[in-house]
């Protein structure tokens, strides 16, 4: 395996992980504080 | 840079329709919610403030929470529970944890494994159970959150109607919040139970969650 390669399967990896957590922190703050 | 774009086809392709779809659910949203506060005299609210409000953060998250289940009780359960004849299933005679050789752990971890594999102690407890775990994390995170949302939508919806508003402690109790929960959750236990039933006798020609098509229908488990 390319150095190059497994590159971008970790970038993948940490790319799914923030869109998560960012969804999930934005909306648990929405919900915490919008009226 | 080809090599590795087709190497993450999968994680990318399915990224980018979550992206897509993501923003055509926000557009069609503002504009359901607009139509609805233009035949009740309400204001309109902007592409932004409606992503930013509870009743697109409530949709969003009860989506999420309800696959992240789907995947975590998929995950769980095909470790002690088969289904003959099913691609989505083990061999029959596999149920259960399985033995360190067949995990490959400790002694029987090769040269590249993770390095938590070769370990004895806590760390590999966590590893080896680290994709549950962190799916039924998501899972609850994202349950909570659809809660939060959901929660602020009931209220505003009371206080329109000069209805009594409740604690979330509360809301956790409505019909109305137990009916978008279970709306979610009887679709993804379908599709799972359909996908374990009908790949005994259905197949897709190339694809990994199809048996191969000339496979014997009581063939169990033989490409996942």
């Amino acid at each position: 395996v390319l150095p190059g390669n497994a590159v971008l399967v970790r970038t993948m990896y940490t790319l799914y992980w923030m869109v998560i957590a960012a969804g999930l922190a934005l909306y648990i703050v929405v919900g915490l504080t919008v009226e | 840079m080809r090599r590795a774009l087709f190497e993450n086809g999968l994680s990318i392709c399915f990224g980018a329709l979550f992206l897509i779809t993501l923003c055509g659910q926000s557009l069609a949203g503002q504009r359901t919610h607009n139509a609805e506060q233009l035949a009740h005299g309400g204001d309109q609210v902007s592409w932004l403030d409606y992503v930013l409000s509870p009743s697109f953060g409530g949709a969003v998250m009860e989506n999420w929470q309800s696959e992240f289940l789907q995947f975590s009780l998929f995950i769980l359960a095909t470790v002690w529970l088969v289904q003959k004849g099913s691609n989505e299933s083990k061999p029959l005679d596999s149920v259960g944890l399985e033995s360190k050789q067949k995990q490959r752990l400790e002694g029987f971890a090769p040269e590249n494994a993770p390095r938590w594999a070769k370990s004895r102690g806590f760390a590999r407890l966590v590893y080896e159970n680290s994709l549950l775990t962190a799916m039924a994390l998501v899972f609850f995170a994202t349950w909570l959150a659809q809660s939060l949302n959901n929660w602020r939508e009931f209220n505003a919806e009371q206080l329109a109607h000069d209805g009594a508003t409740v604690s979330w402690a509360r809301y956790l109790w409505e019909p109305d919040f137990w009916e978008r929960t279970l709306q979610n959750w009887q679709s993804e236990f379908l599709a799972v139970g359909t996908m374990a039933i009908f790949t005994v006798y259905l197949r897709q020609r190339g694809s990994a969650e199809s048996k191969p098509v000339g496979a014997p229908h009581e063939e169990t488990g033989s490409s996942g």
